[in-house]
């Protein structure tokens, strides 16, 4: 669905120096399904996806978007749908006035126009204007323009902002339903448990560069597997004789600890503290969240965010 | 197809256009009215009041010089005119001073016409523009002075009128330039280009369908607000004004200047939205078009005279009038105002401007990141 080798797009400022957003992405987009796409602010991600779409120039790099080259963009985009950062449409106009302007570049009928503000939940307002819509309907009228086309690869640049909670809820639903229906979504996110819910695959950037891929589960697992919980009747003892020894451990407000160490080796845990008198109640593997794997990746990459 | 619909359909949405169309409307109507107001539907019979006012003005001069009290003028007018004022008798002095010191011409004393000329008012007498003044000739080349004569020359109307089609159109240029200028800008600011893109990444074609279309709009709403104000200005001729010089021709004439304002609406889009792309900014490129509008015969005066037959809002108007583009010569060590050349020539060079305003757009459009 999409391919991207090598991708590298340089800014050039007044003062002469080179700014690097992207440097030498390498990048392939599978479908079905949905592909996440994460990384800090300022990692490139938007402007990865901007170079995707053919909005932006790259410096170097080839992309590929449904087989065909940026240049001939223009035969695939009526299977392409896509939302970049904010909303953008005509202020003064009302939503379905916006989604019929879009709507008469490839046919689409009117009543395309309703069934997909109905799916956005944007029925009852679809005539008010666009600058009196809330920043969450902003938002899901911007999808509502990418799901016009009834597109094969839809990219998302942060859907979920501006959302509420029930309206994040509404789009992982959605980015779902569409991916089970066939569709290959990749989607750009900060919300990273709904990454965590929703996507199949992922990308990490950082710095305008990719630090991991693969699938969620096996990102989560590379990095994100290496605490343990104990319960023990002493538990500040305990803690104390854990950092002693160097281990970084951590007294939750449950009493239990947890404490930084492959769960491989949770042995020797068990054997120091039985030393000291202290008894291990219960022990168990904490699994990782995308969340830790995604500091740690971004971290170690950033040197600390 | 699609796309131009698409364009023409956003052209039309947009509130400053209509709102632009509906002050000009009203602008228009006011004048109407006003016109209206200070015109009567009596022609007077201008010659007979200004022979009437003429002789009495002569006969107030001669019973000034009858007087005795002034027998000493008569003395001096007698010998700045060489006779001998005692030979003469009184009949023979007060007809001198009624056919000769005294004499009035009714042309001078000939009252206003209250009528509205339609005819004449609307556009400028075809027959005025026939005359070209040859005013003096070198033996390279001819030089003739494109004043033109106004038609108060010939049929002593109403001042300050005449022509006021191709003078209401040049105006309108203004409006133009605001509506082109904000097209493109509107969607910088908006982000909306963004949105076109990704239904469309084809830039080339994006760009030269909204060329397309606005010239298209641009022309018609022109066109559409010099014929509501031809046809208030008509109507009110009809009621308040004379009509009867109407004729094919006047409508030809009505016509072709309408469709010239029009088509320079169109190119004065296409320049407006071009700077503003370049800009990407409404305001920066209303100011820099209307602000050279404004400077640019002050520049010409003081340090390019050279440019005056070429530039743009010259050209502009001078094919918008039928009128003749002018330059400046030295001649026996004076600049004087000459012919440079024809209306159809200076809608040429017009379009030049425009297109040399619409390529580095063009350039600049398709190159361009949107971020």
């Amino acid at each position: 669905m999409i391919e991207a080798s090598g991708l590298r797009k340089e800014y050039s400022s007044l003062r002469g120096s080179d700014v690097v957003a992207v440097d030498g992405i390498d990048l392939v987009v599978e479908g079905p399904g949905v592909h996440g796409f994460l990384g800090p602010n300022g990692s490139g991600k938007t402007t990865t996806i901007r170079c995707l779409l053919g909005l932006v120039r790259p410096s170097a790099g080839s992309v590929r978007v449904l087989g065909e080259e940026i240049s001939r963009l223009h035969t695939v985009i009526g299977r392409v749908g896509a939302l970049v950062e904010t909303p953008k449409f005509f202020p003064t106009f009302t939503g379905r006035k916006n989604l019929l302007m879009l709507g008469h570049l490839s046919g689409i009928s009117a009543s395309r126009i309703d069934e997909v503000l109905d799916i956005v939940g944007l029925r009852e307002r679809g005539g008010d204007s666009f600058k009196s819509y809330s920043l969450g309907m902003k938002q899901r009228l911007a999808v509502g323009a990418t799901l016009l086309k009834d597109p094969d690869l839809i990219i998302l640049d942060e859907p979920a902002n501006g959302l509420d909670p029930a309206g994040i809820v509404e789009m992982r639903r959605l980015i779902r339903r569409l991916a089970d229906d066939g569709k290959t979504i990749f989607v750009s996110s900060h919300q990273l448990g709904e990454v965590q819910l929703t996507c199949d695959v992922l990308t990490i950037v950082s710095r305008g560069q990719v630090i991991r891929s693969g699938s969620v589960a096996d990102v989560v697992a590379s990095v994100g597997n290496r605490h343990v919980r104990i319960t023990i009747e002493d538990p500040a003892g305990a803690e104390q004789v854990l950092r002693s020894a160097g281990y970084a451990a951590r007294r939750d407000i449950d009493d239990t600890i947890s404490v930084e160490i492959d769960p491989r080796e949770a042995a020797r845990l068990t054997e120091m503290l039985a030393g000291t008198g202290r008894y291990l109640q219960a022990l168990e593997p904490v699994q990782g969240s995308l969340e830790d794997a995604f500091l740690e990746l971004t971290e170690s990459n950033e040197g600390g965010v | 197809m699609r796309l131009l619909r698409t364009e023409l359909i956003r052209f039309w949405s947009r509130r400053i256009v209509w709102a632009v169309a509906l002050v000009v409307m009203v602008v228009s109507t006011v004048a109407g009215i006003a016109v209206f107001a200070s015109h009567s539907n009596e022609a007077p019979d201008n010659e007979a009041l200004a022979r009437t006012e003429a002789e009495r003005a002569t006969e107030e001069c001669v019973r000034f010089f009858r007087n005795e009290e002034f027998d000493s003028d008569r003395e001096q007018i007698a010998r700045d005119f060489g006779f001998d004022l005692d030979s003469m008798t009184d009949a023979e002095f007060d007809e001198f001073l009624r056919t000769d010191l005294c004499y009035q011409d009714p042309q001078w004393f000939r009252p206003e016409d209250p009528r509205f000329f339609a005819a004449e008012i609307l556009v400028e007498s075809y027959e005025a523009r026939q005359m070209t003044d040859w005013s003096s000739e070198r033996e390279d080349y001819s030089v003739a002075d494109t004043y033109r004569f106004g038609v108060r020359e010939i049929r002593q109307a109403n001042d300050g009128f005449i022509g006021i089609l191709p003078v209401v159109a040049t105006f309108y240029l203004v409006i133009a330039v605001l509506i082109g200028a904000s097209f493109v800008g509107g969607e910088y600011r908006a982000g909306t280009l963004e949105n076109l893109l990704l239904w469309e990444p084809r830039r080339l074609r994006v760009l030269w369908t909204k060329f397309a279309a606005g010239f298209l709009s641009s022309a018609a709403l022109t066109a559409a607000l010099l014929a509501w104000l031809t046809v208030l200005l008509y109507l009110v001729a009809t009621q308040r004004g004379d009509t009867s010089a109407v004729d094919g021709r006047f409508w030809i004439d009505i016509g072709s200047t309408i469709g010239r304002g029009a088509l320079v609406g169109g190119l004065f889009f296409v320049a407006a939205m071009s700077v503003s792309i370049i800009a990407r900014n409404t305001a920066a490129a209303v100011g820099l078009i209307l602000g050279w509008f404004a400077i640019s015969n002050i520049v010409i005066e003081l340090a390019a005279k050279w440019l005056r037959q070429w530039e743009l809002f010259n050209n502009a108007t001078a094919f918008i009038r039928e009128a003749d583009a002018v330059r400046n010569e030295r001649i026996q060590g004076f600049w004087q105002t000459v012919y440079a050349h024809g209306y159809v020539e200076a809608g040429l060079v017009t379009v030049m401007w425009v297109a040399a305003l619409a390529l580095p757009a063009t350039l600049v459009f398709i190159r361009r990141d949107i971020d």
